[in-house]
């Protein structure tokens, strides 16, 4: 393999050289290469896309019923059948139109997303260095590394300067990996030692490397092309869709065929019992329900980007609202990812809390034991010897924190415990952190004093302490030894990161004064307690899936108030069987230590082999294959673009309180968009309901389908949607998960749709066409549609539809509560009144508008027939929601 | 009989030479590296590269010459082909196919002689490999095969040898069929201490499974007998790959 050739050698292969390529060279070998980027997905053609809306289910039948339409106009011309036809035709337009709007706009906001993260490369050519952009890379380039660098591509070092790479997106491990110019016996390109690869991050240190591969043949792209292969499931709301629309559609197929053959065997003649079926057909299929429901989605996704949580697709939406498991990250998800001295323990045995979390918090240094000057002065000197042996620098004025978090964190203390300036500490030597040695020094002087300061892991620093430092340097006894075990034992447990801090005057890693212990821990994000409380209360399971060591885990999880019944590690994982570990999951609270990512993806098959709706989250490269195997993906908005891409959502925060917030939200979706479908389903009532009426009794015909499709895509829209908006209902949080096999349509919003409120709304109808009729001395008899008094009844009949969803759409607004004890408002249902009532006066008093809908003005004096049946109605929905609440275990 | 590198001093051509080397090593015939001059190619890249791949022959105990032509590429190869006797012609090509890639033409043009088209990915797996897989279709070609076997032979690379109903879902060979054609081939590289291990599968060729198949099982080269997939197949399964491969034209099917 390369990486085990001499350097020479290694730029002989790559007909490279230390001063780097020619410009020309460069660009050969981009058409050798290709860019420096992961393959791209083939890009979507939105022609095909927006024609793909015109070929489902639903829209065909709509088509065809337009078609039949016009067939029907073709060969009894005058009936009204051409304006049906254009009619639905621009409904069918209207539907795709939108649809795909709303699915295009939620593509370029993920672009735009992607696109924030542009890179750049520090690479050597010709002898000069320059800044390219990543893409422009090549094999034969000479890369400079510095500190806090992205690698642009696989390289082999040339040389190296206390070089440390983050290799999580890789490996998944956080801790930074040592880097040296001799490959070690690595038989493998991820295991050499001299290697830099594409994606990792320079945590510390400098050096040069020469660009061995580019793009997809680099080790993060290789790992990135396979995460297509999994399968993404079908989300609950595109089977809900689907099988919403099978069923509405075969309803209204199965009406239009009964009453057409029925009009047909009572001599009403083949086309017109033809167009009878075909509006029975447009009156029975909810047009306006698909593009409420997009609009619906759409709207909570937007509230969801408010609260931190980015969706993908509109589809996952509600998939989150099924969540029954939620596998989180502990580092940046649960915790700050701020590395944060908590506590330190001096020589003399006091005891010290730092407050303030993270970098940028303020905190002060509060002894917890009784402290003297002595104390103070012993406390400043640790603080001073942690940070001045360190390579961080924090920036409180840009926010900014370069180096290794462990280091930045002493940095932090020192800052808080007001310590010596560390600038007037000059480093001479330093004797390099290996993960061998597991400590670091630095020789340092100050004027005349030359000092070595020690920081490190106890078990290693220790024994090389000879003195102590209490109120004066004495010898370190075995009390003393034992009694510092004990303190580091103790706070190991409660999940510190200890380091020893000691020191000495002159040279040399032997007779040590010990001066300490710094207790350090990645602090819980502020509100992940109550949100972790909120998911039990919401029958949400929680799993913390971690690369950390278990005890450590342990303890974060029990300060978060997180249940663990058992601790398993990824090598235990490896050792069971399916059966046995799908047996563990489903009974147990599992806490998951030092797993690799790849291991999550076995986790999320065994959890969804149990039924569980899984929401995962993750940020490396190799955490996509899980993220796209969930049923919901969550990556975090610092992770790799890789995961991003696989994920159906992203937390812009990272915080795990986001992710509750848009359970809460998916919850409330499924609810609204179950309000919503029971009130479009509602109107069809009143639509079909005069058909009916009209084919047995022989009555004039009480609606034309202009009528109801000004119901379905007009009236029904804006409030429809308003409903679709609904912010959570109080107890959402409360009840269990919307089960996998629960359905939108289900039995419930049938019912309650077709059979109470469609029903009432039915009478209503009718009540308002027949009341008109007779009180204004109608005989039994048929009548022209271009009479003005069968289009003032018409008319009536609309009205008496329309006032009732009116009020249906006010007491739909909670599933559960009383509509007198609704606080919040809803603005947009306000406004989709108020335009029904704009579009009332209009097909009352404006002749063109009537002409459209075969409307006419209606006496005032028989407007009083539109009023009883809102009032039943009313009457109708609090009777029930009492019902139902008696029901409802979880309120 | 001789091998024959295309070469132009590109690093690309340079790598191509490399596996010629190793070749002409295992079946012990001279290595001829080609150099001709169109007017577009540079004698002093060819003649660093020319350096460095003598140094290289000469330590794998092959004998190598070096022949400078001039004139239109083709022309000169025909006239060359008729002149010397070639067992297999090795030529590097660009990333991504295209319907102008050089390659392509030379392959077209129907030499008197076997074509090694060889897709460099990664520099770094040329010198040495450690596994090379051997996608032969439904049945092995066996000059292809010598290919395969020949540049497994001295390396410690372990070998698979890929057997696939390539045509389509409903063509289906059986597997005890494609067990059936491997098995004289392996019994061949059995003779020669070869271990192989033989990939039987029905599925018809899907370039991104199969490229997932080449990454999971760390792969450092594959050799596809040319015949015996589609052109379109053959590109997008080389393009899309990570891999370093080689496309094998055989001269008579």
């Amino acid at each position: 393999m390369l990486f085990q050739q001499p350097i020479e050698q290694v730029l002989k292969s790559l007909h490279s050289s230390e001063s780097g390529l020619s410009q020309q060279e460069v660009v050969h070998r981009l058409e050798a290469f290709g860019l420096n980027q992961l393959k791209q997905k083939a890009k979507k053609d939105y022609r095909i896309e927006y024609l793909k809306e015109y070929i489902s289910f639903f829209p065909i039948l709509l088509e065809v019923a337009a078609v039949l339409a016009l067939i029907a106009d073709y060969f009894q011309p005058g009936e009204g059948n051409d304006i049906l036809a254009y009619a639905v035709f621009g409904a069918v337009v209207l539907n795709a139109s939108f649809t795909f709007w709303q699915k295009f706009k939620a593509d370029k906001a993920m672009e735009a997303l992607l696109k924030l993260v542009k890179s750049e490369a520090k690479v050597i050519r010709q002898g000069i260095l320059c800044t390219v952009d990543a893409t422009q890379i090549v094999p034969g380039d000479i890369l400079q590394l510095e500190e806090g660098d992205k690698i642009a591509a696989d390289a082999i070092l040339l040389s190296a300067n206390d070089l440390y790479l983050n290799l999580s997106v890789l490996n998944g491990e956080s801790s930074p990996a040592s880097r040296q110019l001799l490959a070690g016996d690595a038989k493998r390109e991820l295991d050499a030692k001299n290697m830099v690869f594409a994606g990792s991050v320079i945590t510390n240190g400098n050096g040069l490397a020469v660009v061995t591969t580019t793009g997809d043949t680099t080790e993060f792209g290789k790992i990135a092309s396979m995460t297509s292969e999994v399968i993404t499931l079908e989300t609950p709301i595109e089977k809900e869709i689907k099988h919403m629309t099978t069923v509405l559609t075969l309803l209204a197929l199965a009406a239009g065929l009964v009453f057409f053959f029925l009009g047909w065997f009572s001599d009403r003649g083949l086309l017109v019992s033809a167009i009878f079926a075909l509006s029975l057909i447009v009156a029975n299929v909810p047009e306006g329900l698909l593009p409420t429901i997009t609009l619906s989605l759409s709207l909570a996704s937007q509230r969801m980007a408010k609260r931190q949580a980015l969706i993908k697709n509109l589809n996952s939406v509600q998939t989150l609202g099924s969540a029954t498991v939620i596998c989180t990250d502990k580092t940046g998800t649960l915790t700050q990812n701020e590395i944060t001295a908590h506590f330190i323990y001096l020589a003399d045995g006091s005891q010290v809390e730092l407050t303030g979390n993270g970098y940028f918090e303020p905190g002060e240094c509060q002894f917890k034991t009784p402290s003297s000057k002595q104390g103070i002065e012993n406390l400043q000197q640790l603080l001073t010897v942690a940070a001045v042996n360190t390579h961080a620098t924090v920036n409180h004025a840009e926010h900014l924190v370069m180096g290794d978090p462990t280091e930045a964190a002493l940095v932090v203390a020192a800052q808080k415990c007001k310590s010596e300036p560390l600038v007037e500490w000059q480093k001479v030597k330093e004797y390099a952190f290996s993960s061998e040695r597991k400590m670091m020094s630095s020789l340092v002087t100050q004027g005349e004093k030359t000092q070595l300061f020690v920081k490190g892991a106890v078990e290693s620093v220790l024994p090389l302490c000879t003195l102590i430092q209490v109120a004066s340097k004495q010898t370190l006894t075995r009390e003393h030894k034992s009694q510092i075990e004990q303190q580091n034992l103790q706070l190991a447990k409660q999940a510190y990161r200890v380091l020893a801090i000691a020191m000495k005057s002159g040279d040399g890693e032997d007779n040590l004064v010990f001066l300490g212990l710094v207790g350090m821990i990645d602090p819980p994000r502020k509100d992940v307690k109550q949100a972790i409380s909120e998911c039990y209360s919401a029958h949400i399971k929680v799993m913390m899936i971690t690369g950390d060591n278990p005890i450590t885990a342990k303890a974060i999880a029990e300060k978060i108030g997180l249940k663990v019944d058992e601790v398993l590690t990824g090598h235990e994982l490896d050792g069971f069987s399916n059966t046995d570990l799908q047996a563990k999951l489903s009974s147990k609270h599992l806490l998951f230590a030092r797993m690799a990512s790849a291991q999550k993806l076995r986790i999320a098959q065994l959890l969804q082999a149990n039924g569980e709706v899984v929401a995962m989250t993750g940020d490396g490269v190799n955490d996509a294959p899980a993220l796209k195997q969930a049923n919901i993906g969550i990556a975090m908005g610092s992770g790799t673009d890789v995961a991003k891409e696989a994920a159906d959502m992203i937390l812009l925060d990272d915080n795990f309180k986001s992710i509750v917030a848009a359970v809460e939200e998916g919850r409330t979706v499924y609810f609204n968009i179950k309000k919503l479908t029971t009130y479009i389903l509602s109107s069809n009532v009143p639509e079909i309901v005069p058909y009916v009426l009209q084919f047995f009794l022989k009555i004039p015909m009480p609606l034309s389908v202009i009528q109801i499709l000004l119901i379905d895509l007009g009236t029904d829209q804006l409030p429809g949607l308003g409903l679709g908006a609904e912010k959570p209902e109080k107890h959402i949080m409360r009840r269990p998960p919307v089960g996998q096999n629960e359905k939108i349509l289900d039995w419930e919003v049938f019912k309650r749709g077709y059979f109470m409120i469609g029903l009432i709304e039915g009478i209503a109808a009718m009540f308002a066409f027949l009341g008109f009729l007779f009180l204004n001395g109608w005989q039994y008899g048929d009548l022209s549609i271009n009479d003005e008094f069968h289009r003032q009844a018409m008319t009536m009949t609309l009205l008496g539809a329309i006032t009732c969803q009116m009020v249906n759409v006010f007491t739909l607004r909670s599933w559960e509560d009383s509509l007198w004890r609704l606080t919040r408002t809803n603005k947009m249902i306000w406004f989709g009144v108020m335009m029904e009532v704009v579009l009332i006066l209009a097909i009352l008093y404006i002749p063109a508008v009537q002409s459209i809908f075969n409307t006419a003005t209606v006496p005032f004096e028989n407007l009083w027939l539109l009023i009883p049946f809102p009032i039943v109605l009313i009457l109708y929905h609090e009777w029930y929601k009492t019902h139902q609440k008696a029901k409802a275990h979880w309120q | 009989m001789r091998i024959v590198s295309l070469v132009n001093g590109s690093l690309l051509s340079e790598a191509a030479s490399l596996y010629a080397i190793t070749y002409a090593k295992s079946v012990q015939l001279p290595l001829t590296l080609l150099f001709i001059d169109n007017g577009l190619e540079s004698i002093e890249h060819f003649r660093l590269s020319e350096l460095s791949l003598k140094e290289l022959a000469k330590a794998q105990d092959v004998d190598i010459e070096v022949i400078i032509l001039a004139g239109d590429i083709l022309d000169t190869l025909h006239h060359f082909a008729q002149l010397y006797a070639i067992d297999t012609l090795f030529c590097a090509t660009r990333k991504q196919s295209s319907s102008h890639s050089f390659s392509d033409k030379i392959v077209a043009a129907r030499l008197e002689m076997d074509i090694a088209v060889v897709k460099v990915k990664n520099v770094s797996h040329v010198r040495s490999y450690h596994r090379v897989l051997f996608a032969a279709g439904s049945s092995i070609n066996v000059h292809a095969y010598m290919l395969w076997l020949g540049l497994l032979k001295d390396n410690e690379a372990l070998g698979k040898l890929y057997l696939q109903n390539n045509r389509s879902a409903f063509k289906t060979t059986t597997t005890s069929g494609l067990k059936y054609e491997a098995e004289p081939f392996v019994q061949m590289a059995k003779m020669l201490h070869k271990s192989v291990e033989v990939v039987n599968t029905l599925q018809p060729v899907n370039p991104e499974a199969m490229n997932n198949y080449l990454i999971a099982n760390n792969l450092d080269l594959v050799i596809y007998d040319a015949h015996a997939y589609s052109k379109r197949i053959l590109n997008q399964v080389s393009d899309e790959s990570s891999i370093n491969s080689i496309l094998y034209y055989s001269w008579k099917v």
